[in-house]
This record gives C-alpha cells, sequence and structure tokens, in this order.
C-alpha cells in the first residue's frame, strides 16, 4: 500500500514490526523480500513519487578536501539513487573480504560465501541472467607478469540490469502487497533511545505534518551519506566506537586514465573488439596474487571500443584519429580521517545539521592506479591492441589520470565483529542498540573494485532474511 | 564441438593473431640482414630509430620529443640486459652483428619489459623501459653531435 503523508487523511500514528528508513536499492530490495511474509512492514520514503526540489536539497552539504557531488550524486524520491544509476552490477570477490595485511582497516567480518546466496538471489532481482560471473576469469590477451612471476591481471564480469529503476519496476507490486505500506514525505527526525532501544520515531512531511512509528526493529537505508548523517545528529546514536562517519570511501574512476591508440588495421571498434578476444562486458582487474605480491589495492581497468562521436573523443595525441579510452575503476583506502561531520552552522529546514564531507585519497590509492594504467598499457601493446597515451590535463588531485569519484559512498557505518571497531555487527546490527540495523554501502568495511549496488541489495536480501527468522519468533 | 566453445576457440586464434599483428605495427623499419665483417658501433640515434615506434609519428620526432630529458647515460645503459655478441657502449652498439640482429634482440629485451610491467611514462606516451632508455640515449647523442657541431 502506498500511503502519502502529506495527505491529511493519512493516519499519523502507524505500528509495525519493522521500519525501513529509505526506499533506494536497499529499502526496496528488503520490502520486496518482505512482502508477502507474515511481518507487517513500514517503509518510510523522506521525498514522493517523483523528482521534488526541496527535497532535494536536503541533501546539500559541505565538501572539504576532494570535491565531490553530494547533491547530485543521489536522488531523493521513491526508488532513491536507483532513479537514475546506470546499472552496473557486479561481485565483490573472496580476496576484498579478507584481511588484507598491506590494506590498514581492511577485512569484512563475513566472507564472500557467507554472501553467495544472496549475490544469486541479487542477480535473479536485477534480472541479470544465469549466476555465472565467475565464468569468464583468467584471459588476457597477453602476459603481464609480477617478479614473482604470478598474473598480474585476470578478467571478471560486470553487467548491466535491464531494470535498474527499482522505483518504477517494484512499485506495483509493494503497493499491492499486503503487509507493506510505503509512507512518501515522512522525512526521518532525529532519533532517540529509551532503556536502550528504539521505541518510536517521529516523521514529518516539508510542512510540517508530523506522525509517530512504532516497530520492533529499525533499519536505516539511506545511502552511505546520509545513514552517518542520521546517526550523528541523532545525538551520536550507535556511536560507542567513534567510526560513525569516518572511513569514508568511494571508488576512483576515470574514462581518461589512457586512451588507446590502436594500431591502423584495428581503428574500426567493432574490429577492435573482436581482437581483444573478451566477450562483451568482461574487463581486466589486478589478480588477487598480485595484489597481495605488490602491496595493492584492488584496481579494474578496461577499453571501451564504443563507437564515440569526434567531439567525444577524449585528447589523444598528435596525429591520432581513433582512440579508444582506458575505463578505470579503483578501490580507496579505508581511512578514519576521511569523513563525514556534521555542521551546526549549516542546517536544513528541519533544523538538522547538513554533512559535512572530508574526502582523503592516499598514496596507496594513486600507486595503485598508476601501476594498474601502466601494466594494462604495457599489456596491450605486448598483444599488438595498441599503444596508451595518458593526456596532459590533470585531475584535482593533480594526478595524471583525470580521476573523480563514481559516487559509491561506502564505509561509514562500517561492519566489524568488535564494536569498538566498528557501527554494525556482522548482521547489519548496531553493536550499541539491538534493534536498530543499518544496511547499504555504508557497512562495507572496504569497497572492493566493483560497483557496489549488486553487493548492497545482496545483504539487503541477507537481512530481510535475518528479520525472517528473528522478528517472527519473536 | 558447441557454438560456446567454437566460439572461445575463435576468440583464442584471434588474439594469436592481434599478437602477430602487434609486433607487425610496432616493428622497426626495414633495416639491413648483412653481417658486418669488423666490429662495428651503431649510434643510439640509429637504434632507437629502428625499434622504438610511437603511432602516429616517426621516431625521429620521438627522439626529438626526448631531448631535454635528464640525462644519466653511464647509468642508463646499466639497465640494459646483456644480448649475446653485443656491447651497449656510450655512442651505442657495438657489435659485429647485421642491424636486422641487433633490432631482433632489442625488441625481445622491448618484450620482456612490457610483460613484466617495466614502464614509463614519459611525454604522454607509455613506453617500455628499454625503449625510454634508447629514447634517452639517442636524445644524448643527438644532443652530443649537436655539441659537437
Amino acid at each position: 500500500m502506498l500511503l502519502d503523508l502529506e495527505n491529511p487523511e493519512t493516519p499519523l500514528r502507524y505500528d509495525a514490526d519493522l521500519c525501513i528508513i529509505g526506499s533506494g536499492a536497499a529499502g526496496i530490495t528488503m520490502a520486496r523480500r518482505l512482502a508477502g511474509s507474515g511481518l507487517d512492514v513500514l517503509v518510510l520514503e523522506a521525498g514522493g513519487l517523483s523528482f521534488e526540489p526541496a527535497s532535494q536539497d536536503i541533501y546539500n552539504g559541505v565538501t572539504r578536501a576532494v570535491n565531490y557531488p553530494i547533491v547530485g550524486s543521489r536522488l531523493r524520491y521513491f526508488g532513491g539513487t536507483t532513479n537514475h544509476w546506470a546499472g552496473w552490477c557486479g561481485m565483490l570477490r573472496p580476496v576484498d573480504f579478507t584481511r588484507r595485511a598491506w590494506i590498514p582497516h581492511s577485512g569484512w567480518p563475513i566472507t564472500f560465501s557467507d554472501l553467495e546466496p544472496y549475490y544469486a538471489k541479487a542477480c535473479e532481482f536485477l534480472e541479470l541472467g544465469e549466476f555465472d560471473f565467475e565464468r569468464y576469469t583468467g584471459k588476457t590477451p597477453a602476459a603481464s607478469v609480477t617478479p614473482r612471476g604470478v598474473d598480474f591481471f585476470d578478467s571478471f564480469n560486470i553487467r548491466p540490469t535491464p531494470s535498474p529503476r527499482l522505483g518504477i519496476t517494484q512499485k506495483a507490486l509493494l503497493a499491492g502487497a499486503a503487509n507493506v505500506r510505503v509512507l512518501l514525505h515522512a522525512n526521518v527526525l532525529p532519533i532517540s533511545t529509551e532503556g536502550g532501544l528504539v521505541r518510536e520515531i517521529t516523521v514529518s512531511t516539508m510542512q510540517d505534518r508530523t506522525a509517530t512509528v512504532r516497530a520492533k526493529a529499525y533499519v536505516i537505508a539511506c545511502g552511505g551519506l546520509e545513514n552517518p548523517r542520521l546517526l550523528l545528529a541523532s545525538d551520536n546514536l550507535a556511536n560507542s566506537s567513534g567510526a560513525v562517519g569516518r572511513y569514508f570511501m568511494d571508488h576512483m574512476f576515470s574514462t581518461f586514465a589512457g586512451v588507446i591508440v590502436p594500431p591502423p588495421d584495428l581503428e574500426d571498434p567493432a574490429r577492435y573488439a573482436e581482437h581483444l578476444g573478451l566477450p562483451q562486458f568482461v574487463g581486466f582487474r589486478i589478480s588477487a596474487q598480485a595484489q597481495e605480491e605488490l602491496g595493492l589495492l584492488a584496481c579494474s581497468l578496461g577499453v571501451d571500443p564504443t563507437p564515440i562521436p569526434d567531439s567525444l573523443k577524449p585528447p589523444g595525441p598528435r596525429g591520432t584519429r581513433i582512440a579508444f579510452p582506458i575505463l578505470l575503476h579503483g578501490e580507496n583506502t579505508p581511512n578514519p580521517e576521511s569523513r563525514i561531520t556534521l555542521t551546526p552552522e549549516f542546517r536544513d529546514r528541519f533544523g538538522v545539521p547538513r554533512i559535512s564531507l572530508r574526502w582523503l585519497v592516499d598514496d596507496l590509492t594513486q600507486h595503485t592506479v598508476q601501476e594498474t594504467v601502466l601494466r594494462y598499457a604495457a599489456m596491450m601493446t605486448r598483444a599488438g591492441l595498441g599503444r596508451a597515451y595518458v593526456p596532459p590535463e590533470k585531475s584535482e588531485l593533480d594526478w595524471p589520470f583525470g580521476l573523480y569519484p563514481p559516487c559509491h559512498p561506502a564505509g561509514t557505518t562500517r561492519m566489524s565483529d568488535d564494536p569498538k571497531a566498528g557501527v554494525v555487527n556482522r548482521d547489519c546490527r548496531t553493536h550499541d542498540v539491538p534493534n536498530l540495523y543499518v544496511v547499504g554501502g555504508s557497512v562495507f568495511p572496504t569497497n572492493g573494485h566493483m560497483n557496489p549496488t549488486m553487493t548492497i541489495i545482496a545483504l539487503s536480501f541477507r537481512l530481510a532474511d535475518h528479520f525472517l527468522s528473528t522478528l517472527k519468533s519473536r | 564441438m558447441s557454438d560456446e566453445a567454437r566460439l572461445t576457440r575463435r576468440r583464442a586464434l584471434l588474439a594469436m593473431t592481434a599478437v602477430g599483428a602487434g609486433f607487425a605495427w610496432l616493428a622497426p623499419r626495414p633495416v639491413s640482414a648483412r653481417r658486418v665483417q669488423a666490429e662495428d658501433v651503431y649510434p643510439w640515434s640509429d637504434v632507437a630509430r629502428w625499434t622504438v615506434r610511437l603511432p602516429n609519428e616517426s621516431a625521429n620526432v620521438a627522439v626529438a620529443a626526448a631531448v631535454g630529458l635528464a640525462q644519466e647515460s653511464g647509468t642508463l645503459i646499466e639497465h640494459l640486459p646483456p644480448a649475446p655478441g653485443m656491447v651497449w657502449g656510450a655512442a651505442g652498439v657495438e657489435t659485429h652483428e647485421s642491424p636486422r640482429e641487433v633490432v631482433r634482440s632489442i625488441r625481445q629485451i622491448i618484450t620482456q619489459d612490457l610483460s613484466q610491467g617495466k614502464v614509463h611514462l614519459t611525454g604522454g606516451w607509455v613506453m617500455a623501459q628499454t625503449e625510454w632508455i634508447l629514447l634517452q640515449l639517442a636524445a644524448g647523442s643527438v644532443r652530443s653531435a649537436s655539441h659537437a657541431s
């Protein structure tokens, strides 16, 4: 059922088994999984069914250090940021979950195996075809070996979902589910606890029509920037570790990390793609063994041989007629000083402090990017697939690779078995408040090289199953 | 054979062909196969021009572009791995092998560099360490020649 708090006839008091705050990829996935179950589920969405500037303005804030599009990178209405994401899906790999001694603060409390069944559900949910992502590993066009003789690269599969707009694809199903209510225009105000638990929360419209919600459990699913904001604004809720807002990460992304100048006989994109010898949607990444040997983060890249008009071609060297950009996607080191704080002097229309983001990118991240681009260029030259040219323009970071964030905020309510080191446990439950959960990219302790949404959806399926076993048994 | 297996095989063949085509593309200009009678010195500028090819630019242009980069010829030569029958000298390659053999040996070293990720980013181009060294040495010799005149 869809309800709108702006409608004067909508009730002002709600009781539910589970209250999910946010209707983006995580919130919608959970609601979808729980539709038809015995649980009474209430989903709170701050926006309406379409874009509203006044609602979007709540996302405004301040960025320090590296610039970050904190408003334009996300959307504040039903479906959340899935209303404009590109839909690329892939899995983290087993090494991404492990503690990597050369990466401070790395290691998830869960393993790839814990999440694999839920990746399968995400694959089906996102209509990605067969669950066989690992089928394409191990094929590179030429050798690229480390000093110890292991392959620097292996290959991986990433796919676009044909149904990325979850707000559109799931709306009818959720509206028709007898046990799910979606309450629109319900902005959650700072949360308080009573006796160590969240007993009740207050929501409000932009016109100050307020309502109360009581539930057995609450899930914050508002994204990697808003999840910590809500906790920090709620008098440091669930923050005994001090980790809320810290360890902010994104990916290092570039379509201009380099330009492949193809041999004259391979200037036709279709012919080039054929010679590349890999199926569509397969790219290269640093192998797990090379990462360990060389002490690198995860990083992936590939050539996009899609024909592009001359006007959109990245700047190439003198005389270049056709150039294929190198697409790069790299992991970011988790760093407690890379963080979100609040700005008491800059508040939204509810009086809640806006975020201040200080995103720090360290030397290891830069070193990994450079090593990967140069290795890739060498591999392509060795294979006869082109020379790489790095355009002279520099990024804001003063790097020669034109990097910018792809807007995958993560890490700000990190998962850890140790209550002193993380905000949520392996079940996404906050260590401090037993009936308060957080889900989304913010619980990632590290973010690998892969786009995060499929992992967010897998975690959301897993959390929904957790509620099916725990809430029902009460 | 299934369609999938056939496709995989075709891709592998194409990839192998691409490797061959790559060498053809990056191959040096035709040079003499004649073995010289006495030990000869091939100047670095010639060797670089024969072996280093950047797309749409002649080796001459590339050598010229390298002029002005830091010159450490003595130590640069030490980075070149040994090749049978050839001595990496200050003025050039000292050998009684033919130019074609010199090119073949150096191309082999360049291929190893690319496989092992020994590469440099110079003037926007990503090039094998040996290519980079050759350009540096060539630039040094060009500069020396110009100073001599």
